[in-house]
């Protein structure tokens, strides 16, 4: 009965885990506040959701996300979700939007480190191509 | 005696598959299978180029050759025995099963031997397998077609 | 020989004047380990090929019996043997080795009896001198071909049985006395009970073991009470079944101290090995090892031996036969 008990509070302990409120992580090369309230306003809308980074430079907004684990089988839908509406809130910018955790981390190195604007374009570059990479 | 009077007797005394013993063993063990295999593949992400889309690749790879030591070793069976379909399903179990058939039949030497049998288990799942996807993906197709689902 | 129905007699007494067993390194961990000759610390006996190992280990078995017999080859008349490989390689290779004139005999893991019989009857018939008979098995050999490659992760079901890596090989010769020798035996029917599962013989046996036992019990009218019955390999399940069988007909009513099955003994209590060993070594290297020293020790005087084969191959349970089983029984005595 103890070990039951103990099973049911784990399996509860798993599924409520990643309930709390998404984190959210921006960089603007050009500190452009406007955009980045706007960008959050977008980010935290999205409920399904654990933890998301974005970044702006150069016309382009490059956004990595990452989903409940019970939701990893939209994630395609909710990336091209999130991509829509970027457009429309930003029509003048380049959009990419990716669910990957590589992208994901790769990205926060970048938000975490405070780039020179050369660095910034380099590593994004770089980013961007590691998406493309077929298996 | 006849067989319709024997076989209840058979089913009263023979042991029984012990179903949810196995279910749980088997659960157990694909699931730290699989767990591994999640470590594996962070592990490409982290200290490789690898994106969650591309580390399947040598995740897969490096699994497939632990598979191939545990086998060699003599190890495999006896996972096998506690896990069963825990340890079979994943592709460590695939790997098993090339590589028990090509330690097997290496006596009679590597083209007829090797060659001709390394697949001998393995390959119904690669026959299935692809069958099956055929049978999917030409059901999505007619409902894509028809305009019942959309392509992802 | 005087034939009342089924049962054979033999009025000569073919005495088994030696024995020898051999086993591979895991049967170190069976319970009648300290009866075998010969316990090899290398399952394929340090060649290359299992089937090899298996060749060399019938070899090495039949000159030690002939050898423990006092006897030369050359004076042996007839090889009688088998075992579980395609075609029986293992024991025709070693018969070239031997150089003797041979017959291969099967009947799957009752061929340690059967060879057995057909020796008496050889015996009895007074057309040879010694009989060489016997037969083996070698478990990597024998699993890969009944079931899956060795090292695959298959898991076995609590019926399933461990084939041995044994021989057990002996000579038969004419009349001597004090040394045990064949009364009796009951050539057995295939029977078929429409067992399919290749991973639980022992209820596919039972029925084959039943049958023959109660043919022998029932034509041999004499009171001497047997001290042991002695089934082959039907280890703990299929053990189990005969002795529920034997209780629903009123079998258990006949003079017989003890019913015994050498599958079931033979690893002990070991979970690893399922329901127990099963393969012609089974009852061969239990028959002619320890039964045949309590026999020469006169701990037991009167014996039936009930060797049991399952009729298979990976080809019939494939293509969804049932597996028919036989059952053969030979009764030895020591005065």
């Amino acid at each position: 009965m103890k070990k039951l008990g103990g099973l049911i509070l784990a399996i509860s302990l798993l599924l409520s885990g990643c309930s709390s409120d998404p984190q959210i992580d921006l960089l603007h090369a050009k500190q452009d506040e406007q955009e980045l309230e706007t960008l959050r306003f977008i980010l935290e809308d999205e409920e399904k959701m654990s933890e998301s980074v974005g970044v702006f430079f150069d016309h382009q907004v490059i956004v990595a996300v990452q989903v409940h684990p019970l939701s990893k089988f939209r994630k395609e839908k909710i990336e091209k979700r999130i991509s829509d509406e970027l457009k429309k809130k930003f029509p003048n910018h380049e959009i990419f939007v990716s669910s990957d955790l590589k992208i994901m981390w790769e990205l926060k190195d970048l938000v975490d480190q405070h780039p020179s604007e050369e660095e910034l374009k380099k590593s994004l570059a770089d980013i961007q191509s590691l998406a493309k990479e077929a298996t | 005696m006849d067989a319709k009077s024997y076989q209840p007797i058979v089913d009263q005394i023979a042991p029984k598959r012990p179903v949810l013993k196995n279910c749980m063993t088997a659960f157990l063990t694909g699931g730290i299978i699989c767990a591994i295999g999640q470590l594996i593949s962070y592990v490409y992400m982290y200290f490789f180029n690898f994106t969650e889309r591309t580390a399947s690749n040598p995740t897969v790879a490096t699994m497939v050759f632990i598979a191939m030591l545990l086998t060699g070793f003599g190890l495999y069976k006896k996972i096998g025995q506690f896990g069963g379909a825990g340890s079979a399903v994943p592709v460590t179990g695939f790997g098993n099963a090339v590589i028990s058939a090509a330690i097997e039949h290496k006596s009679e030497g590597f083209i007829l031997g090797v060659g001709g049998n390394m697949f001998k288990l393995a390959g119904a799942v690669i026959v299935y397998g692809v069958f099956s996807a055929f049978v999917v993906a030409l059901f999505k197709t007619i409902l894509v077609s028809m305009g019942v689902l959309e392509w992802s | 020989m005087v034939m009342k129905s089924r049962l054979l007699t033999f009025q000569s007494r073919p005495t088994i004047i030696s024995t020898a067993v051999t086993a591979g390194p895991l049967e170190k961990q069976s319970v009648f380990h300290s009866s075998f000759d010969v316990i090899y610390d290398d399952e394929r006996t340090h060649l290359k090929t299992n089937e090899q190992g298996n060749a060399q280990l019938i070899e090495d078995t039949c000159l030690l019996a002939v050898r423990k017999a006092g006897l030369e080859i050359a004076d042996i008349d007839v090889l009688l043997g088998g075992d579980l490989v395609n075609q029986m390689t293992p024991t025709n290779f070693a018969a070239r080795e031997l150089a003797i004139p041979y017959l291969g005999m099967f009947s799957a893991c009752a061929t340690s009896v059967s060879s057995l019989i057909t020796g008496s009857v050889l015996i009895e018939s007074n057309l040879v001198e010694n009989v060489l008979f016997g037969s083996s098995s070698q478990h990597n050999a024998v699993e890969r071909q009944f079931r899956y490659p060795i090292e695959y992760g298959a898991q076995k079901p609590p019926t399933g049985q461990w084939t041995v890596t044994a021989g057990g090989f002996g000579v038969l010769s004419h009349s001597k006395s004090n040394l045990p020798y064949v009364q009796s035996a009951t050539i057995g029917q295939v029977v078929d009970c429409e067992c399919t599962d290749p991973l639980d013989m022992g209820s596919a046996m039972a029925p084959a073991a039943f049958d023959t036992i109660q043919t022998h019990l029932n034509e041999n009218g004499n009171d001497v009470p047997y001290d042991l019955v002695m089934t082959g390999d039907l280890g703990k399940t299929g053990f189990a079944i005969l002795q529920e069988l034997m209780k629903k007909s009123g079998l258990t009513s006949y003079p017989v101290k003890v019913y015994r099955d050498a599958g079931a003994e033979f690893y002990g209590n070991k979970s690893e090995f399922r329901s127990g060993a099963s393969g012609a070594g089974c009852s061969a290297s239990v028959y002619f090892g320890p039964i045949y020293n309590d026999l020469l020790a006169r701990k037991i005087k009167k014996v039936l031996l009930v060797a049991t084969g399952a009729l298979l191959s990976p080809l019939s349970f494939q293509q969804g036969e049932t597996i028919p089983c036989i059952a053969h029984a030979v009764e030895l005595c020591i005065d």
